[in-house]
């Protein structure tokens, strides 16, 4: 690994998390209420307990690797040649499938936000084109452009949630009994898919991570902060539309911005918000595109040595992205369909690297 | 990398619409639509618009109207026809609902709201009583202000009177879908007294089941309604003192508290219902009893005496269309949760066989008025 390729623990977390806020604002709210009704706002809180465990898994593994290793070499040395190769393979595929869904989404937030009268294909290939040309730099680059965006994003979040308290109504989000636990703890499943992924596909960069001491804690912190965003945003879109409405919106949280008055004379900031949510996107893309490169160039063993490096696999991965992004949805139905049926069970299967790695790693005493 | 970084940064931002775009719209080409008024016609609805007046342009032509079968194509159909280069929906701050239209049911509508990528959920939403909302929207008004103006001062007037509650689509749509019904405030075309013009005032409520308008509550009811919503600060009341001359009060602050009454076997006998008003003479007419006690214990009465009326009204009519459109039974299941979970039916259904008590504790606060200095 060159020096100038190294990049902080803070860093790696702050792209997890910045690009969590692309598929959490379009699934959290609508999905989550959908399931929870109207508790849906303490599902994000209710999924703490598990994610922590499961971000206590990513740290050990974290600890036990050697310098340069990232989770898809730890899979490898864990699960043995074949097995790792397997497992990476089937990993790789779906995160092209999920690269696909997550530049179809982003382009469907444009058309339905901004531009109605266009269509999806030239964001999916835009905005796919942009996380190629991210992939195949430096990892590095892409982390610290999360840790500068990161607390951007979340000021903008926060300050959009001030400004909407005034509209909320309490009697939207209480009283809640008891009947409302089982919908609570089902609202929380969204929330899980949303947070698993960013929680093991920055694990794919740690090779590029220097070894510290100390990260689980931090980690923690990373991880309940996200929670408590997402309870925020939750609470505040509930609050203001109530449940009833907030299922019926595709997108509940830039309803509520297009409905914020600021200081009673600065309104429809939403074009503004929505644009600023391309960097989301945009990082999450490029994200899972590396991650996808990765276990895929792992997989196949450098048997595909196109360009310098094995680097040949991210062009190749890109346009089987944008593909996908342009042919999966080719409607709200399909994309709606997607977002709710396959990506979360996708997502599920492929979180569960981390405990498979780390289990067998372990019982074969490979860590 | 940082140019690859760059290179990302050039190619994103056409999608931010920074870029040179046909979509670009300049401020002067644009008639930015403020009001909305929708009627019914067969087989879809018709639409009014209204700009601003006080601006270049503000006028609208007399023929910003137009059909379709819904709103979207309506909306097309008018931008087809119109003159103007643009015509902008995007700030839109009334819609405007034609009593017949009511009838006809608002569900579609409100969903056309939701949807959109335009129209704001918190956008007051009128009734309009006795007529088309394309009058109103069309005729309302004189020559510097029209019915956007007109409609913001009611807006302003209902928001300091109701505070936050009910009145905007998006309120009204949430009700229809929790409780099967809504109140939305209504206005009615008038002769303006000031110019000679015309303009809207309000006319009471229109209550909505299952999305259609089916009856009407009056300005003077509105009272009850606002009180068992919990919303009452502003409103006068017209009341006789104790030598039979009118007097003015003003409510300053009022609270409805609801009990459920329950039978031994566990149903639902009826409903305690106090309310708690305090009011101030605004005006009165006599002048030789003032200040005295019999005086204060009198009007004090009649206020008691006219908010127990107008809470009854409300509630009869609850009963009579067996819907709890006020959504009273969400603050009835707090007082006893497990009984109320125990119930088969809802508050609606349940309204036309309960005993309904009305207890009002009315207060004089004090008078503005010089007399009884």
């Amino acid at each position: 690994m060159h020096k100038h390729d190294i990049f902080s623990r803070r860093q790696l977390f702050a792209l997890g998390a910045a690009a969590a806020l692309s598929p959490a604002l379009r699934l959290y709210p609508a999905l989550s209420v959908r399931l929870a009704g109207k508790g849906a706002w303490l599902s994000a809180l209710c999924c703490l307990p598990p994610l922590l465990l499961y971000a206590l898994l990513c740290s050990r593994l974290a600890v036990a690797r050697q310098e340069g290793e990232g989770l898809g070499e730890l899979a490898l040395r864990c699960l043995g040649e074949k097995a790792g190769r397997a497992l990476l393979f089937l990993l790789g595929l779906w995160l092209l499938v999920y690269a696909g869904f997550a530049l179809r989404a982003a382009a469907d937030r444009f058309v339905v936000s901004l531009f109605p009268r266009s269509a999806p294909g030239f964001f999916v290939v835009t905005l796919g084109l942009a996380a190629l040309w991210a992939a195949l730099g430096s990892p590095r680059a892409l982390a610290r452009m999360a840790r500068m965006l990161f607390p951007l994003l979340t000021g903008v979040i926060l300050l959009l949630l001030l400004c909407s308290l005034r509209q909320a109504e309490p009697e939207n989000l209480l009283p809640l009994t008891g009947e409302d636990a089982l919908p609570v703890l089902l609202g929380a499943l969204p929330v899980g898919e949303v947070l698993l992924f960013t929680l093991f596909a920055p694990g794919f960069l740690l090779g590029s991570v220097k070894k510290e001491p100390g990260g689980a804690g931090e980690l923690a912190l990373w991880l309940c902060g996200m929670c408590l965003l997402l309870t925020a945003i939750c609470a505040a879109v509930l609050g203001c539309f109530g449940a009833e409405i907030t299922e019926r919106l595709s997108l509940p949280f830039f309803t509520l911005v297009r409905n914020l008055v600021f200081f009673r004379s600065l309104e429809r900031v939403e074009a503004l918000v929505v644009s600023l949510w391309l960097f989301p996107d945009f990082l999450l893309c490029a994200l899972t595109l590396l991650c996808a490169g990765h276990s895929l160039r792992l997989a196949l063993g450098g048997k595909l040595p196109i360009l310098s490096n094995g680097r040949g696999i991210f062009p190749l991965s890109a346009a089987a992205s944008i593909a996908l992004g342009l042919w999966i949805a080719p409607n709200a139905a399909w994309l709606t369909r997607w977002s709710e049926r396959i990506v979360p069970i996708g997502q599920g299967a492929a979180a569960l690297i981390v405990p498979i790695t780390y289990m067998v790693g372990k019982g074969k005493h490979r860590l | 990398m940082k140019k690859i970084l760059l290179i990302c940064f050039i190619l994103l931002f056409p999608l931010c619409g920074c870029g040179v775009s046909q979509q670009r719209r300049e401020v002067e080409q644009l008639l930015i639509i403020q009001t909305v008024g929708v009627d019914y016609a067969p087989g879809g609805m018709k639409l009014s618009l209204a700009a601003a007046a006080g601006q270049e342009q503000a006028e609208p032509p007399p023929g910003l109207s137009g059909g379709g079968p819904t709103f979207s194509a309506a909306l097309e159909q008018i931008r087809d026809a119109s003159v103007e280069e643009e015509l902008f929906t995007g700030h839109v701050r009334g819609l405007l609902v034609g009593e017949e239209a009511a009838e006809h049911g608002l569900e579609d509508l409100l969903g056309s709201v939701c949807r959109s990528a335009d129209l704001r959920l918190d956008m007051p939403l009128y009734l309009v009583r006795g007529g088309t909302a394309e009058r109103l929207v069309l005729d309302a008004g004189s020559e510097d202000r029209g019915i956007s103006e007109i409609l913001r001062a009611a807006d302003t007037r209902r928001t300091r009177q109701q505070g936050n509650r009910g009145g905007s689509a998006g309120t009204i749509l949430r009700s229809l879908i929790r409780r099967g019904g809504a109140l939305a405030p209504a206005l009615r075309w008038e002769k303006a007294a000031e110019d000679g013009g015309s303009t809207a005032v309000p006319a009471g409520y229109g209550v909505l089941a299952e999305g259609k308008l089916c009856a009407w509550i009056e300005p003077d009811e509105a009272l009850g309604a606002d009180l068992l919503r919990g919303a009452t600060a502003g409103r006068t009341l017209d009341v006789l003192d104790l030598e039979g001359m009118p007097a003015t009060l003003m409510l300053q602050r009022g609270s409805c508290r609801l009990l459920p009454v329950w039978d031994e076997d566990g149903s639902l006998r009826g409903l305690d219902v106090t309310a708690q008003v305090r009011a101030a003479v605004l005006e009165t007419a006599a002048d030789s009893a003032l200040g005295t006690e019999a005086y204060d214990d009198h009007l004090t009465a009649q206020l008691e005496s006219a908010v127990s009326d107008r809470i009854g009204r409300i509630l009869r009519l609850e009963r009579q269309l067996s819907l709890d459109y006020l959504g009273l039974e969400e603050g009835l299941r707090l007082s006893a949760p497990e009984r109320w979970g125990q119930l088969t039916e809802e508050l609606g259904t349940l309204l036309p066989g309960l005993e309904i008590s009305i207890t009002v504790r009315g207060e004089i606060a004090h008078s503005f008025d010089a007399k009884d200095a």
